[in-house]
């Protein structure tokens, strides 16, 4: 069932519900982007093709793209210690219209706010998913009616589809039971979606659950507890798995 | 009249004097008494007789005009090429075909035609189809009966050629023109009417045939890949053109010969054209058949048409066309160490391919690491990735020989010394070295390192020796270039050129890098690089192990050559790394020894009287051009008749070597031996060539092709009369239809100019002068004696 944002809470009781977590960790994404896309510009060469790494999106609209800044590091690291697989360390922010978006098949999406592609973006993930490439969209809270809204425009012919927890992205690496419930959404189940290209799955959106939040260093949400944190490492570990495998 | 013997005038009458004067002495001193008029009459009668001699010894001629007016030359040509035999309305089975027409015409049993025209000219008689045929011979008492009626059998018409030879024969001397009788088909290519007019001969046409195209279905063309697959649909696309059964519906087939058996048959309605003003509008459509071949072979495939009512001709409602089937997917196993990107891409790659089999599988084994991790599923399924719900069913890589046997190729990843046990590791020796099968590795950092598979059973089968430390890794960005081994190995071809590697080893540099490539490895003797990096380090090599093959491609980032050339513009290089794996793979998978070489022509069917182009590509071992001393021999097969074989060296031994007849081998560069053969038998022709070197055959292989009868003929059956018309009226002839035939004798304008010489007679040869002298000297002898004079 797709909600819309006004059905799930007031504008209002939302922003006091969340300023009060998201102030702090505001100033720390401010630092760390400062310092990672400083690292990260420029630095898209083909060396870095060989170990994998997972490129976040800078999308336009508004929204906080830059988010979970240690999530792709982290992500990283566990796939390189859990399943072998050879990694790069950092991750890469790139727009949808840079001419190194190719250089890297998976690319990750979070945010809060509002997105909104430009025509050349909209155009351009889409020829990336048709050919070839894998998009992770984390609904890091406050991101579902703007990328519903602009999946859309990219793939307008066809919805979002609820993924049934047998599917093999829960059970590629990890035997998961559906896509774990790593923070409170309003009461929202945690709820995997894909869209498919040619059978293969192009899009796979975490609504509901951030995952990405599981992934960040321990600091950053001290909340969590280990539990918690090692389900988000192993959707993690299976999502990167499912993308490298099919 | 003149004197031949010129005397001055006073001679002459000096002459005639003394005549005179001695025949009066004569007569006058006679005492006989003679009566003074008899006297005067003899003397009268010796002067003339004299005079008479005298002017014979001046030898005297008479000038006359003689006529010597040369023969009109006619020649008359005759169409007898296959299209004459058509009957141009079939369902009256009164119409004669056309050449019945023109034999009547010109042999009926009063023969009028040809005599009016004998009356007048010096008339020759030629059939001619291709080319002008001899001079039929008409007998001086020629009367239609004792002529043998010219007969259709030329497969094809060239007017061109007939009327100049026609006109040389005849170069120089007077001619009232040719006489073309014909349908007007020419077939051979553009008509040259300024090459005739300078011919400056006056042409006669006399068209017969239906103006309107006659009904006739017919199978024009056939579009087919040489190589089908067992299991696998293929598809023969049809081209089909119709006249005069617009909007009828019969049907296509598809039979294959050799058992008969029909394999595919579809509905076929012929399609109006829009804004088509007549029923007899021709119209064109394609249609595809599809089947499914079951077995390996040569096999022949007949398309066919039925025959519909009133049909011009049922000779072109069939075509058949020969093609290799070969077994169909290749089964491949591609096994993985880890998941990376490379194995992404090329599993998916295999996947798009319908005529892979792929078993994609992925082991994750490392005890130092403690992989696979204890809670992971991988644990419970022996180190595999889960590759299907349910778990269990996930494949693994088989243990023995027997189960790896029902696989074509092995492509092995990036596996280290813990992956494969030892008895797995045999049976892939096994599998390669004594089955003859291929083994391809793609390695990355693992593979090629110290705790690769160095050490393994597996290292035999590399085209490489890996040093003990390992060998060194570059990641750094590496662009690729073909050897000259490469340039010309079938795996590297990207593009469909005339001449193989002209263009592939462009594309390949400009193929988006590679992001991984090693070094420090030392290349074992019996390896072939194809592909090395622009430092001119090694990337992609094969070796012949025992029976089989193994090729090591050392680089990793070839997924980017699926990927990353999504950013071209020039979109054919978006299919490049999915045709590179197929061949790759197809190659690997192939009979070695076939494989180096390659028989192709230049089309799967002919019609009689074609050429056709072979070519054979011969390889070396190393896949390298130069192979001077080899040679290819080619055997032809023809349907009916003895083998025939042609044999020719390498380039620069071929120059100067007379070809056998009738193949007739034309050019040799490189590794390319070309041989054309004129092909004039209908049937199959089988097309063998074998490759030697000294006393070794480098390779073999064969060819089938079909050749038709000639259909050229069918293809416009109709009168060309715009050609007729236009043939007569700009060479100064006119244009006749058969109907208006009979008038064509006395409308072919009678061109003969008088010619009269002077001509010289003697006189003193003639008979009356003889005569006059003997009667004067006789009569002058019958006086004397009678008036008593001695």
């Amino acid at each position: 069932m797709v909600l819309t944002q006004t059905d799930r809470f007031n504008l209002k009781e939302r922003d006091a519900m969340i300023q009060p977590i998201k102030w702090k960790t505001f100033l720390i994404y401010s630092l760390l982007f400062g310092t990672t896309v400083a690292l990260s510009v420029g630095k898209g060469g083909i060396a870095s093709l060989t170990p994998i790494t997972i490129a976040q999106v800078h999308y336009s609209g508004g929204g906080d793209w830059y988010g979970d800044a240690t999530v792709i590091k982290n992500w990283l690291q566990l796939l390189r210690t859990r399943t072998d697989i050879e990694t790069a360390e950092e991750r890469v922010i790139i727009k949808l219209t840079d001419h190194t978006l190719y250089q890297y098949p998976m690319l990750y999406l979070v945010g809060h706010g509002n997105i909104r592609f430009t025509e050349s973006e909209v155009e351009a993930l889409r020829d990336y998913l048709m050919s070839g490439g894998f998009l992770f969209a984390n609904d890091d809270y406050g991101l579902d009616e703007s990328f519903r809204r602009e999946i859309r425009r990219v793939f307008p012919e066809q919805e979002l589809q609820p993924i049934p927890n047998t599917h093999l992205i829960y059970r590629c690496f990890y035997e998961l039971r559906g896509l774990p419930k790593i923070h409170e959404h309003d009461g929202e189940p945690a709820q995997g979606f894909g869209l498919f290209h040619d059978g293969r799955m192009v899009v796979y959106y975490a609504y509901s659950a951030d995952i990405g939040d599981g992934l960040e260093d321990a600091d950053v949400h001290p909340e969590d507890t280990p539990q918690v944190r090692e389900l988000a490492a192993k959707m993690a570990v299976n999502i990167a798995v499912y993308a490298l495998t099919h | 009249m003149r004197f031949t013997y010129f005397f001055p005038s006073w001679a002459i009458v000096l002459g005639i004097g003394v005549v005179i004067a001695i025949t009066l002495l004569v007569y006058l001193r006679i005492a006989h008494p003679v009566r003074p008029g008899y006297r005067f009459l003899l003397i009268a009668m010796r002067i003339c007789a004299a005079s008479i001699l005298l002017g014979c010894l001046l030898a005297p001629v008479v000038i006359e005009k003689k006529d010597i007016t040369p023969p009109t030359h006619l020649s008359i040509l005759v169409d007898t090429s296959r299209s004459m035999q058509l009957t141009d309305a079939p369902a009256d089975e009164t119409q004669a075909s056309r050449l019945d027409q023109v034999n009547s015409l010109l042999f009926n049993a009063e023969g009028q035609f040809l005599q009016s025209l004998r009356e007048r000219f010096e008339t020759h008689l030629y059939p001619f189809d291709t080319a002008l045929h001899q001079r039929s011979v008409l007998p001086e008492d020629f009367n239609g009966e004792s002529v043998t009626p010219f007969q259709p059998n030329g497969t094809l018409t060239n007017i061109s050629a007939a009327i100049r030879a026609a006109a040389s024969a005849w170069k120089g001397q007077q001619t009232a023109g040719i006489l073309l009788i014909t349908d007007g088909g020419h077939n051979a290519g553009q008509f040259p009417f300024d090459d005739i007019n300078a011919l400056e001969v006056p042409i006669y046409t006399v068209g017969i045939g239906s103006i309107e195209p006659p009904k006739d279905i017919q199978i024009q063309r056939i579009d087919h890949t040489p190589i089908a697959y067992t299991d696998h649909e293929s598809v023969i696309r049809v081209t089909v053109v119709q006249t005069g059964y617009t909007g009828k519906t019969t049907q296509l087939s598809l039979r294959e010969v050799k058992d008969n058996t029909v394999v595919d048959v579809v509905p076929l309605t012929f399609e109006p054209l829009q804004h088509a003003t007549s029923a007899n509008t021709t119209t064109k459509q394609e249609v595809e058949l599809k089947f499914t071949p079951q077995v390996e072979g040569n096999f022949q495939y007949t398309v066919e048409l039925p025959v519909l009512d009133n049909e011009l001709t049922d000779a072109n409602n069939q075509k058949t066309f020969s093609m290799k089937v070969v077994k169909a997917k290749l089964n491949v196993f591609y096994l993985e160490g880890r998941p990376r990107w490379e194995y992404t891409f090329l599993k998916r790659a295999l996947a798009r391919d319908p005529d892979i089999q792929a078993t994609c599988a992925i082991l994750l084994r490392n005890k130092s690491k403690r992989f696979p991790p204890t809670d992971s599923l991988l644990s419970r399924l022996d180190g595999y990735y889960p590759q299907t719900t349910p778990a269990s069913e996930t494949i693994q890589f088989p243990e023995t020989i027997t189960e790896l046997s029902k696989y074509d190729v092995l492509i092995l990843g990036d596996l280290g010394e813990e992956h494969l046990t030892t008895a797995q590791q045999r049976a892939i020796v096994d599998f390669v070295e004594v089955q003859g099968k291929s083994v391809i590795f793609l390695p990355s950092r693992r593979m090629l390192g110290m705790n690769g598979i160095r050490n393994t059973e597996l290292a035999g089968l590399l085209p490489i020796d890996i040093p003990q430390n390992g060998c060194r890794r570059h990641d750094t960005e590496a662009r690729t270039q073909l050897t000259r081994s490469g340039e010309f190995h079938p795996m590297m071809q990207l593009m469909d050129t005339s001449v193989l590697g002209a263009s592939s080893a462009a594309i390949w540099q400009n193929m988006p890098a590679l992001s991984r490539t090693f070094s420090g490895f030392r290349l074992r003797g019996g390896a072939t690089t194809l592909m090395e990096t622009g430092e001119g380090h090694p990337i992609l090599m094969f070796q012949r192990i025992g029976l089989g093959k193994s090729l090591l491609i050392a680089a990793e980032g070839l997924w980017n050559w699926d990927f990353g050339v999504n950013t071209f513009k020039d979109t054919r290089y978006h299919t490049l790394y999915s045709r590179f794996w197929a061949q790759a793979l197809r190659w690997m998978a192939t009979n070695t020894d076939d494989e180096k070489l390659h028989l192709a022509t230049d089309a799967t069917t002919y019609s009689i009287g074609d050429t056709a182009t072979v070519t054979a590509s011969l390889y070396s071992e190393a896949y390298r051009t130069t192979q001077a001393d080899a040679t290819v021999q080619f055997e032809v097969v023809p349907p009916e008749g003895t083998p025939f074989q042609l044999q020719i060296r390498s380039v620069s031994e071929s120059v100067g070597e007379s070809p056998a007849s009738p193949a007739d081998t034309i050019a040799d560069t490189s590794n390319l031996y070309t041989t054309q053969l004129t092909l004039l038998q209908n049937g199959t022709y089988r097309i063998r060539a074998t490759a030697k070197s000294a006393s070794q055959t480098l390779g073999e292989d064969q060819v089938d092709i079909f050749v038709h009868p000639q259909l050229a003929e069918l293809e416009a059956p109709q009168r060309n009369e715009d050609l007729l018309k236009r043939l007569a009226s700009e060479t100064g002839g006119t244009y006749f239809s058969i109907d208006d035939a009979e008038s064509v004798p006395k409308n072919i304008a009678d061109v003969q100019n008088p010619v009269f010489v002077d001509a010289e007679r003697d006189l003193w040869t003639h008979p009356l002068i003889l005569l006059t002298v003997v009667g004067l000297l006789g009569t002058e002898w019958f006086l004397r004696k009678r008036i008593g004079l001695t």
